[in-house]
């Protein structure tokens, strides 16, 4: 049998498995209590699925609450180092709005600095270069990872990678240094949020890819390995290490949509018990709905396109339920242990796309729309997305004010995982 | 009045509601004024009463794009290079005056009289968000100031000085543009009487009110959200959920309407940088430049014509202008036919339930 794909869903009480055909249907599911460390777990886990099984299988993604998890008790965060250039930004310091302690366990050294960018890509201001390797000894021994954050980086992304190039000449190799045009969207302070929060689960993401892959070495499980993102939507593994925000808590996403693969319904209001605690999302066409503009991680203000209820300190159900449209109400926790539906969040996760985002500034022809619909594509693909599969699957251009012809347009590409056919273990 | 950081919230959630849809958000005027206001400090905000008739003012207003505002985000050298400017003004001016109280606008000569440790006047040059340079009273009134200066956040200035009647607006907005379309505009140095006669007074301390009443609507009940807003002169005009907007290319700019269905009504509300016209089953029900608000109803934050997208849960709400804008020649210049609606003016009905 090929073509299985094993999904993943683990809290941190349970790892829930499903094995799912091309179909989208499931092949084998199992559950297993959590009892002590997550490589303990995660060998209970492969087990219970079963050797046969595993090596039949050519994908297997993770949706975890793990990450999410260390955010809130404000473990395993690493201290930043927080550059930011552009010096017309000066009356909103860096980590503005955060919650104290959350800031004050995080914050490195930071410094703002001459150089930026126009909205056009012309450069704003000469890169003080100086003070930068000045900065550089600064955060010497003093921080695990630094955030690089530059005016329009993402109309010209080259003055955060010169600064990069400067910052990895002045310090060793064991410190991430990390640009913000990786994390993407507009709006300096929330790119840079994302950023700074990236670069402080770093190491965390790092450790939990590894623990996810020595396992499946130690199951002689061969497949590629995907992570499920925020949205519900996969990750390459690679991929993944760069982007450990996007990880954060990918349980609730895989919950709402895996409850309507299971059930059928396009629409509803989906509540889960996630490790004693309850979460409402929204299913909407058979997708889980998701909260546009400004949105909230771990009180951190942010442009990540999160599901409606990520972040909402339990949000009341009835308000959720106007947004759902529906009255249709369906309560995994309360499902029977052996019923599909205490499953959805694994299945949706073994079955979800690999999937991209991307924001641009587009003013005039449409042949500018193009290439961002490439680069989309591009990006799905550098993700794990097949190449021959990979489609844009959603557009939104919102017209700018007094920017005549100007439209903010974000493109999503999503395509089912690559695997390749020359290396299966098989 | 004493402005201190307990005023910031909602002084600022009144700022969002009177630049209906557009003058910026203001969240980074919030995030400016916390940290110049954190160790006890306050702004005095000062009627124009009670300024002595010797004070000269000085204006403060951002003008450009949101989008270049979000990435630039603010700096303070400029504040006190144009508050001071010697080629603008004889000598320093007494306190800051507010341009076009809303948004951003209203937050940031807040933060500008916080910098230089003056007080604000309570009063503003537009009693609401508006698109353009030309859409104020003073040049309603035929009035506007000798001459403006924009500063660009990197300290490089351009005076404009004006002879006759002149749109400040075709003349600024490419120098905006030039500058990377974000600048600090001030004018020549305004006297006490010249803003007591040309500019609308008591903004500053209406905007705060607005801001406290609005803060105890959250959660309530849509009935009762209509009886509160009756007694400002306001009215619900409806609530339901963004099921879709289009947005369409026009000789004076991209037009966008969004739907808004509900449950008893169904809405849709016309938009270009603010929200201007709002349709119900057909007619009109509320016209610019009456203020037209659409809140985001789980968050309570009033939404900017950018931001108002497909599945946003939203009531939508008219404020009345304010009276400078409802004369014959007012609505010349800030009424629908202004903006390119082929219609005229239509004031909402308060009360009479939903």
């Amino acid at each position: 049998m090929t073509g299985l794909r094993l999904g993943l869903s683990i809290t941190q009480r349970l790892i829930d498995a499903v094995v799912a055909d091309t179909d989208s249907s499931i092949v084998r599911s199992v559950t297993v209590e959590r009892d002590g460390a997550l490589k303990r777990s995660l060998d209970d886990i492969l087990d219970a699925v079963g050797g046969e099984l595993l090596t039949s299988v050519s994908t297997v993604a993770v949706a975890s609450t793990l990450l999410s998890d260390q955010l809130r008790s404000n473990t395993a965060l690493q201290r930043v180092g927080i550059l930011r250039i552009g010096m017309t930004t000066t009356a909103i310091p860096p980590l503005s709005g955060w919650p104290r302690e959350l800031a004050e366990s995080i914050a490195g050294p930071q410094r703002i600095v001459r150089g930026g960018n126009e909205l056009d890509g012309a450069p704003l201001d000469t890169l003080d270069t100086a003070a930068i390797r000045e900065f550089a000894g600064q955060c010497a021994g003093q921080v695990a990872a630094i955030a690089v954050t530059a005016v329009f980086s993402p109309v010209a992304p080259q003055v955060e990678s010169e600064a990069v190039a400067i910052l990895s000449e002045e310090l060793d190799q064991t410190t991430r240094i990390i640009p913000s045009h990786l994390i993407g969207g507009f709006g300096l302070l929330e790119r840079e949020n994302a950023t700074i929060l990236n670069a402080a689960l770093a190491a965390a993401g790092h450790e939990l890819i590894d623990e996810l892959s020595r396992a499946l070495q130690r199951h002689d499980c061969g497949a590629e390995l995907f992570l499920a993102q925020n949205d519900g939507n996969l990750l390459s593994a690679d991929t993944s290490r760069l982007m450990p925000v996007r990880l954060l808590d990918s349980r609730l996403a895989t919950s709402v949509r895996g409850a309507g693969l299971v059930t059928g319904h396009a629409d509803a209001l989906v509540v889960d018990s996630i490790d004693g605690r309850e979460r409402a999302g929204v299913l909407r066409g058979g997708e889980v709905a998701l909260e546009h503009g400004v949105s909230s991680i771990g009180g951190v203000r942010m442009l990540h396109w999160l599901p409606i209820g990520f972040d909402d300190g339990g949000q009341p159900v009835s308000r959720l339920r106007r947004y759902a449209g529906t009255d249709e109400l369906l309560d995994l926790g309360s499902a029977p242990t052996d019923s599909r539906l205490r499953y959805a969040s694994a299945l949706a996760v073994a079955t979800a796309p690999v999937s991209a985002s991307v924001w641009a500034i587009v003013s005039g022809p449409d042949s500018s729309l193009s290439l961002t619909r490439q680069r989309a594509i591009d990006e799905a693909i550098l993700a794990g997305a097949d190449p021959n599969e990979t489609r844009i699957v959603s557009v939104v251009e919102t017209p700018l004010s007094y920017m005549p012809e100007g439209r903010r347009v974000f493109l999503r590409a999503a395509g089912p995982p690559f695997v390749s056919t020359f290396d299966n273990p098989q | 009045m004493r402005f201190t950081a307990a005023d910031i919230r909602p002084m600022a959630l009144g700022a969002a509601i009177m630049g209906s849809g557009g003058g910026g958000d203001p969240y980074l005027g919030e995030i400016m004024l916390s940290s110049l206001l954190a160790s006890g400090g306050h702004v005095d905000i000062v009627s124009l009463d009670d300024l002595p008739d010797s004070a000269q003012l000085a204006p403060f207003a951002l003008v450009g794009a949101p989008h270049a505002i979000t990435e630039k985000l603010l700096g303070i050298e400029g504040i006190h290079q144009l508050f001071a400017d010697a080629n603008l003004r004889s000598r320093v001016p007494d306190a800051v005056v507010p341009y076009e109280f809303a948004g951003l606008n209203a937050m940031y000569p807040l933060a500008a009289a916080a910098v230089l440790g003056v007080p604000c006047a309570d009063a503003d040059a537009t009693g609401r968000g508006v698109a353009s340079l030309d859409t104020t009273v003073p040049a309603l009134d035929g009035v506007q100031a000798e001459s403006f200066i924009l500063c660009d956040p990197l300290g490089r200035t351009v005076t404009v000085s004006a002879t006759g009647a002149l749109s400040m607006e075709r003349l600024a907005r490419p120098i905006v543009e030039s500058m990377g379309s974000l600048a600090l505009l001030s004018t020549s140095s305004l006297d006490v009487s010249y803003c007591r006669g040309h500019l609308i007074p008591g903004t500053v301390t209406r905007c705060l009110e607005l801001g406290r009443l609005f803060l105890t609507l959250h959660e309530r009940e849509l009935h009762e959200i209509d009886e509160r807003l009756a007694t400002i002169g306001g009215k619900l005009l409806g609530s339901g959920t963004i099921v879709e907007r289009i947005s369409r290319t026009s000789p004076s700019g991209a037009r966008t309407a969004l739907s808004v269905h509900g449950d008893d009504s169904s809405l849709r509300v016309e938009l270009m940088n603010e929200f201007h016209v709002v349709v119900d089953d057909g007619v009109v029900v509320a016209s610019v430049p009456d203020i037209i608000v659409v809140i985001d109803r789980d968050t309570w934050a009033p939404l900017s014509v950018e931001d108002a997208g497909e599945g946003q849960d939203v009531v939508v709400i008219a404020l009345p202008a304010p009276e400078r804008w409802l004369t014959p020649e007012g609505l010349r210049h800030a009424g629908p036919r202004a903006h390119g609606y082929a219609l005229d003016y239509t004031p909402f009905t308060v009360g009479g339930g939903l």
